[in-house]
């Protein structure tokens, strides 16, 4: 992702010149036309010049749409459950082909782990790898251009420069510099796992993290008392509007049969009513502190050695609630306790699934 | 609405140090105003109006809440060894949304047709009386804002007793209906509004609809979607929906609602909450089947009732063009490119 990337929006696309697009193009390409995938989840151009959204290729033709830049946030794990579940239509011929998909670091892990959970088998994708050094928060980056008082659509052009340290952003004729971890996300900064776990292909040469676990955010919230830190997750929780953003964003939230669904999904015109009876509402629907409450803290739970911090449940909050901190105190506990890093081997069995004699139980009270 | 919605124009104007004792006299009144809250600006009871902030392009969450509450007791059922009391919560706080967008008041005038037109919602009914809407006309509007697309102005006085327009060191104030006449009849820090004045406001109200970006013609959407149930489309958009409610909850024109019996201590109440249609708990049957089973279909739906649905039963469009659902949807979806889209 080094060099110049220059984004031209003249036909409402993006047109990256830079060396790793290029040959993921040429590869997608490829697979497409030889008919080995069924799809190629991505990235292309968003809503303006900053955004990108996730892209879907099945077409050849459409591999030009493909971007590859920093600006390339989202986790594309989930899409590959969310074909799962999708109900064939009449008629409809299940395709078994693969489906490509575009992983980062961080993502890749959420792929591992879905793979040593079972919900999907290597063979069922191909992994077109990329070695990211870290990826922009657009709250940051709108901050800023407010602050130099440059508004985006004063171009359709934007370029950006990275010397390893710095972005040299280049948008019409305004053009700043900005060290990269003022606009990075939290998540990036102390990021370990830079490079793909598990790829077909692997884009860009693989890069060197030196980076350590900081947690210092999550120590201030644990060194708090107890009413003080209830005072806090209160003020969040009772902001929460439940939109469920949270859970359908998160690759590791795919069961059928949630908590916080009032309705029952996994009810088929088979159920009985005598099993009907039994299915238990566990969250209500109002919206209230306690709820809030029991549904966050509830996932939480469910994400114990198996959430790989990829932070999308926090960036997808239109509330801001901080999530990170919980999903990054949990990765912090499981490493201290269990000494276990998720998402790493697929070979690896859930965190959760294992016992060993002397695992720590001090917690237990 | 009501009878008090007699339209009246009366154009004054306000000093902008004024505001604050102006607010500070409504002591009657609950007052609802955005408020800056971390990175995000809300609409929120304010007991001291220098909490308010009036530079903001749109608030994260529509003040939709505010009539129509996310989560309304209807009534607690309360069991006694030879009784069962039934109450009825009393809705009678009178409150003020101040510095509303107009294409929020807009979406509450739409919301109006839908609770009080016909078959009157008297929840809904007791807590609109009950409100008064001052209006900020927008000066900046955003970019991902598209009003002017589906029948609306960063001007516009639908559903609002008055509008406010900043013009610098005061406010031009166009008084719209009685309700807006007799809160500020007791005030006497308002003065009449003179030509420079009028000029100075349609000034602005020109450059801000000027500044919006390209307008696109949705005349025959309504139309067009006729004929587009089993089209590809939706399959195409749906692929990158995750599914989420982000796009409803932050709608100021979603109203879809759900009920459910409580337990609440050892009684039960009766409970409306907001609803979504992108959930698929939404529309699965008794019985276990699911008339929308996939994400194209629910999709589909929520575009077919904003361009739709809404048209054909109220003669307007559901979406007032504020933008939230593309600025905060979390795959970036783009809802002002597919209505453009689906207007080609």
């Amino acid at each position: 992702m080094s060099g110049l990337l220059a984004r031209k929006n003249s036909l409402k696309r993006l047109d990256l010149m830079i060396e790793i697009e290029s040959n993921i193009k040429t590869k997608v390409k490829q697979l497409l036309k030889d008919g080995k995938i069924k799809y190629f989840i991505g990235y292309e151009k968003g809503s303006d010049i900053i955004h990108c959204t996730p892209c879907f290729i099945k077409d050849p033709k459409d591999v030009k749409k493909l971007i590859w830049d920093p600006f390339c946030v989202n986790n594309l794990v989930g899409f590959l459950i969310e074909d799962k579940k999708r109900e064939l239509k009449k008629d409809e011929k299940p395709d078994n082909r693969p489906i490509g998909i575009l992983v980062k670091g961080c993502d890749s892990r959420s792929l591992v782990q879905l793979i040593s959970e079972n919900k999907i088998t290597r063979d069922e994708i191909v992994i077109f790898g990329v070695s990211c050094p870290g990826v922009i928060d657009l709250e940051k980056f709108e901050a800023l251009l407010k602050e130099k008082n440059i508004t985006i659509e004063d171009s359709s052009d934007l370029t950006c420069k990275d010397d390893g340290g710095n972005y040299t952003f280049k948008l019409g004729d305004k053009k700043f510099t900005v060290s990269k971890n003022k606009v990075m996300f939290d998540k990036c900064k102390d990021c370990t796992n830079p490079n793909p776990e598990l790829y077909d292909e692997l884009f860009g040469e693989k890069i060197e993290s030196g980076n350590k676990k900081n947690y210092t955010d999550v120590e201030g919230i644990e060194s708090l008392s107890l009413d003080k830190r209830w005072d806090f997750w209160s003020e969040h929780f009772s902001r929460c509007i439940r939109c469920s953003a949270c859970r359908k964003v998160c690759p590791s939230c795919y069961c059928k049969e949630c908590v916080v669904d009032t309705a029952d999904l996994v009810i088929t015109p088979k159920t009985t009513y005598k099993e009907k009876e039994n299915k238990s509402v566990w969250i209500e629907k109002n919206v209230d502190l306690p709820e809030n409450t029991f549904f966050h803290l509830t996932r939480m739970m469910h994400m114990a050695g198996r959430c790989i911090n990829c932070g999308e449940c926090e960036r997808v909050c239109p509330m801001n609630i901080p999530l990170s901190l919980l999903t990054r105190k949990l990765e912090k506990d499981v490493k201290e306790m269990f000494d276990y890093e998720t998402g790493i081997d697929t070979e690896a069995k859930p965190l959760l699934s294992i016992f060993e004699e002397d695992d720590p139980g001090d917690f237990i009270k | 609405m009501t009878s008090s919605n007699s339209i009246i124009a009366e154009n004054l104007t306000i000093k902008r140090d004024k505001v604050p004792q102006f607010l500070k006299g409504l002591s009657e009144y609950t007052i609802y105003a955005p408020v800056q809250d971390g990175d995000t600006v809300l609409f929120k009871t304010i007991e001291k109006p220098d909490k308010i902030t009036l530079h903001y392009s749109n608030s994260v969450q529509s003040p939709k809440h505010i009539v129509l509450p996310q989560t309304e007791t209807m009534l607690k059922i309360e069991k006694s060894e030879d009784n069962i009391k039934i109450d009825e919560p009393e809705i009678n706080e009178k409150q003020i949304i101040f510095g509303i967008r107009p294409c929020d008041a807009k979406a509450i005038a739409s919301l109006d047709k839908v609770f009080l037109d016909g078959h009157v919602d008297t929840y809904y009914l007791k807590r609109r009386e009950n409100t008064v809407l001052i209006g900020l006309a927008c000066n900046e509007p955003h970019r991902n804002c598209y009003c002017t697309s589906v029948g609306g102005a960063p001007d516009s006085t639908d559903g609002l007793d008055m509008l406010w327009t900043d013009l610098g060191n005061s406010y031009y104030v166009t008084v719209l209906t009685k309700k807006g006449k007799e809160l500020i009849s007791k005030f006497k820090i308002f003065s009449k509004a003179d030509d420079k004045d009028t000029k100075a406001k349609d000034k602005i109200h020109k450059a801000a609809i000027g500044s919006m970006s390209e307008k696109i013609n949705t005349e025959g959407l309504p139309g067009k979607l006729d004929k587009m149930f089993e089209d590809k489309i939706w399959e195409d958009i749906a692929m990158k929906c995750i599914g989420c409610g982000c796009c409803t909850y932050l709608c100021p024109t979603c109203y879809c609602f759900d009920m459910n019996d409580i337990e609440f201590k050892e009684n039960v109440k009766r409970v409306r909450t907001w609803d979504s249609c992108q959930f698929s708990s939404y529309t699965i049957h008794t019985s276990g089947h699911n008339p929308r089973p996939n994400r194209e279909n629910r999709v589909r739906n929520r575009i077919y009732h904003k361009y739709k649905y809404h048209y054909d039963n109220f003669n307007e469009l559901g979406c007032v063009g504020c933008g939230r659902c593309t600025v905060h949807c979390p795959v970036d979806m783009n809802l002002k490119e597919i209505i453009k889209d689906l207007t080609e």
